[in-house]
């Protein structure tokens, strides 16, 4: 009896271990997909802020589309068997777009953004620009004939011969839903020295793609979160010319635990 | 004649090193927790109820580098055999702003980042979970981030910090020069400085199979960059008419 309690307690912690985070050295927590440097968002219908201090922001008009392409740069655990390759010149490359967004209403601009409570907007106050997003899709591909530009090299004005095709080239991986997207960019004040800042958060849930629901490397269909940093300064800021955001963020997952049908009297038979 | 034909070539000159400082370029990007340490009382949450990152109040954070400058710094690292950790640290609010729903806080300069290269992984802490520990600081948070060599360290000014409780949702942004470090000597002298540092802030996530670390307030990602450099197009006959 002793023995096969001590049989079990050692398939359970092997079953724990398993599971355990990757052992690659930037993972952790409920990271799953990392993308950093090379992502870069431009919509249909997107008129610039009034610029103040030689600086604003593109607004969003009602029902404009965004559309967002990048590079991956870190998967985790399951996915870490996927590594991209980022040192030139590049074997791989795992992309992904974001498309099917688009904007509920006008950005909403606040000119109190920065202010003490009860300061009327001034010619020093900051802006805070809003914007949400009607549910779209994200797809990830994988592909072994690398050929999207990367920041510094992104070509001017998309959608064009480049993007966002190059992006979504190769072996669709993942794919699914985007939902509740919303993003945020502020200034604390209209000076050239004001200080920018930006977030994006929405939800993801898998529903295709070659690493959908194929044990025991696959992504489940639950929701997870998708944030953050969304820079949209403009000019001098963080976007080529014709996009009108750059993301920095990553896809969280949270594995959902495993579970297996039984009877009462197979688990009792467990402890006999 | 001999001026402008000086001027032309000064001109040039000047064309060909912008890019130094003016390309569109990320040093390195993150993700981790951040932390804030309160000197007086009460505290603030999730110790107690006490305001959020009130005035003297301090800010930090740790976690892992994710990816780095593909140039500068990549073909330098080793992250199969390292971990790559950052410690933020000596932030103190200076303004306090709560409104609508809404926290701006800004903090005095004076602040610093170090990234750090570390073979013993002991904050990664495989094949367990990373070592953030709890109630930060701790045994844990920062030491085992903040072990190891440093590869890139920093000065940060003009820091501030806006949450959106409405959303759930806020953001971390603060200029950043390099300071030194084992790797800074990568990166060419003319782009140490002007590096924008910014990060996401969202509450920390639950789940499985690492449960977010408890006493930390948010999580982070984010990344340095070089802000892009607005530039006029032209041709060299226009840039002659300037000099006639």
């Amino acid at each position: 009896m002793k023995k096969t309690i001590g049989v079990a307690g050692l398939v359970a912690i092997l079953a724990l271990a398993a599971t355990a985070p990757s052992a690659l050295a930037q993972c952790g927590g409920q990271l799953l997909i990392k993308f950093d440097a090379d992502c870069f968002a431009y919509e249909s219908n997107a008129t610039l802020s009034v610029i103040e201090g030689g600086t604003g922001a593109w607004k969003s008009n009602a029902g404009s589309n965004l559309t967002v392409v990048g590079l991956i740069t870190l998967f985790c655990a399951p996915l870490d068997n996927m590594t991209p390759d980022l040192t030139s010149p590049y074997s791989n490359e795992y992309t992904f777009v974001w498309d099917g967004l688009s904007a509920l209403a006008a950005t909403s601009e606040d000119p109190t953004f920065g202010l003490p409570p009860g300061t009327p907007a001034g010619n020093t106050g900051g802006k805070k620009w809003d914007t949400d997003y009607d549910p779209g899709s994200f797809a990830i591909y994988e592909d072994f004939t690398p050929e999207a530009p990367r920041a510094g090299s992104m070509p001017a004005g998309p959608p064009n011969g480049t993007v966002p095709v190059t992006f979504q080239d190769g072996t669709l991986i993942l794919s699914g839903a985007l939902t509740g997207l919303h993003t945020i960019v502020t200034r604390n004040t209209s000076l050239s020295s004001a200080v920018w800042g930006g977030t994006f958060s929405a939800a993801w849930q898998a529903t295709g793609g070659s690493r959908f629901g194929v044990p025991p490397t696959d992504i489940a269909g639950n929701i997870n979160a998708l944030n953050g940093n969304w820079c949209g300064k403009y000019p001098s800021g963080c976007t080529p010319v014709g996009y009108t955001a750059h993301p920095n963020g990553k896809f969280d997952y949270d594995q959902p635990t495993e579970a297996r049908s039984s009877t009462w009297g197979a688990i009792k038979q467990l402890y006999r | 004649m001999k001026l402008r034909a000086l001027l032309l070539l000064l001109t040039a000159l000047v064309i060909l090193a912008a890019p130094a400082a003016a390309q569109d370029e990320a040093l390195l990007s993150f993700t981790g927790y951040d932390y804030q340490v309160d000197p007086g009382s009460p505290p603030a949450p999730p110790d107690g109820n006490g305001p959020y990152l009130a005035l003297g109040h301090s800010y930090f954070a740790v976690g892992f580098v994710t990816s780095f400058n593909p140039t500068w710094l990549q073909p330098y690292v080793d992250q199969s055999n390292n971990e790559y950790t950052f410690y933020q640290h000596g932030l103190v609010v200076n303004s306090y702003f709560f409104g609508g729903n809404q926290l701006y806080v800004t903090f005095a300069n004076g602040g610093g980042v170090e990234y750090y290269e570390d073979a013993s992984k002991d904050a990664q802490n495989p094949p367990n979970c990373p070592a953030y520990g709890v109630q930060p600081p701790n045994a844990d948070a920062p030491s085992k981030f903040i072990n190891g060599t440093p590869a890139i360290t920093g000065s940060l000014a003009n820091a501030s910090l806006f949450y959106d409780y409405n959303n759930n949702q806020g953001g971390f942004q603060a200029d950043m020069n390099i300071t030194g470090g084992a790797d800074s000597g990568y990166v060419p002298a003319p782009s140490w400085n002007g590096w924008f540092m910014s990060g996401l802030v969202t509450p920390p996530p639950g789940g499985n199979p690492c449960p977010a670390p408890a006493g930390y307030d948010h999580q982070i990602s984010g990344e340095c960059r070089h802000p892009v450099v607005a530039t006029n197009h032209g041709t060299w006959g226009s840039i002659k008419k300037l000099y006639r």
